[in-house]
């Protein structure tokens, strides 16, 4: 009995985390940015809109493969490339 | 029963592999530990070998000779010690590195296992120290030829290493590059796109410096050798890493920049 409730516990944290995940997932961000753009694009010729920088998507535009996290992740990576000073050795 | 055997097994099999990780991660780095453990005892051995000097300069009795030599052999065997515990910092840390090339990876295990063995050689020559003066077994003779021997020992890996930096920071320059085409693809879709295409221009550019960065980097740890200005050539290549490493997080930043108007 006490098995099967750890066993059941488990599944429900991975649920939950699964769950999180999809939340959190960026490539899920640009769709729902997608779906609101093509949506705003209904109102692009309204006079308000002449004229302003127009960076929302369009239906053809494709998204970013690359991701803000993407990009974080190297300036990390970045941050770690260290050279070492031998002048220090003795000798 | 089944169950609890597959939950007993999957247990086990975590537990091996956190303990390989924790290994690996602990072995490197306590071998940088005791290099830099080794360093502080050879400044201690710099000290007392100083003060015995001192005193075999006041007076040279037979017990302030054998001080000296004593001390100045505790000393060498120190400055190996170092340069030992250097190696096998330097070879852990390559065997743990999977981005290093196996080509890179196994030149400098040559290096390193070439070096190693020469370290035993000069224990040797330090050991057969008797005198002070004399010409085969004297402390003078035996430090003035260690000079040489000592950078030779430190050379091979120093260039080993400056090689490894290029080899990580041509990756990291391919995936700005990635980055960049694959954000200027989806750039050209975009109505109105020249703040984006500005920043992603700037990028390009930041990383052209970058390359040629690595580039000189690369030229200048080829020429550290025995014979020439090692240590010289070894920090004129630190510094276009270094240069290089400045003018990739540039790159990054404006990639980000051009990334958050897309958005």
């Amino acid at each position: 009995m006490k098995f099967k409730t750890i066993v059941i516990a488990i599944l429900i944290i991975l649920a939950l985390l699964f769950v999180i995940g999809m939340v959190n997932n960026p490539d899920e961000q640009l769709l729902d940015n997608q779906t609101l753009s093509s949506d705003s694009d209904t109102t692009e010729t309204t006079p308000e809109n002449d004229g302003a920088p127009d960076t929302t998507f369009s239906l053809e535009q494709e998204s970013p493969s690359v991701s803000e996290s993407d990009l974080n992740d190297l300036d990390s990576e970045l941050q770690e490339l260290e050279t070492e000073d031998l002048t220090g050795f003795s000798g | 029963m089944i169950n609890k055997k597959i939950v007993l097994v999957f247990s086990l099999m975590l537990l091996v592999i956190f303990q390989v990780v924790a290994i690996s991660a602990l072995s490197t780095g306590q071998a940088k530990q005791d290099w830099q453990d080794a360093k502080l005892a050879t400044a201690e051995k710099r000290t007392n070998h100083q003060e015995a000097k001192e005193k075999w300069m006041v007076n040279k009795s037979d017990e302030n000779v054998q001080a000296h030599i004593d001390t100045g052999k505790d000393l060498l065997n120190s400055a190996l010690d170092e340069a030992e515990a250097w190696l096998i910092w330097k070879q852990q840390e390559v065997e743990s590195d999977e981005s290093v090339s196996e080509e890179l990876s196994d030149q400098i295990q040559i290096d390193i296992n070439k070096n190693l063995a020469k370290i035993q050689e000069l224990r040797t020559k330090v050991e057969s120290v008797t005198t002070i003066y004399g010409v085969e077994d004297g402390l003078n003779f035996v430090v003035i030829g260690m000079v040489g021997d000592y950078l030779r020992l430190l050379t091979d890996v120093a260039r080993d290493s400056g090689l490894i930096w290029v080899e990580k920071s041509n990756q990291y320059i391919d995936k700005i590059e990635n980055y960049e085409a694959s954000l200027r693809e989806t750039a050209e879709t975009i109505k109105n796109n020249q703040e984006i295409v500005d920043f992603l221009d700037t990028a390009k550019q930041n990383m052209h410096e970058a390359r040629e960065n690595i580039n000189k980097a690369e030229i200048s740890y080829q020429q550290v050798v025995e014979g020439g200005t090692p240590l010289i050539k070894f920090n004129e290549g630190n510094q276009y890493i270094q240069t290089a490493k400045a003018n990739m997080l540039l790159a990054n930043s404006n990639l980000k920049s051009a990334l958050r108007l897309m958005l």
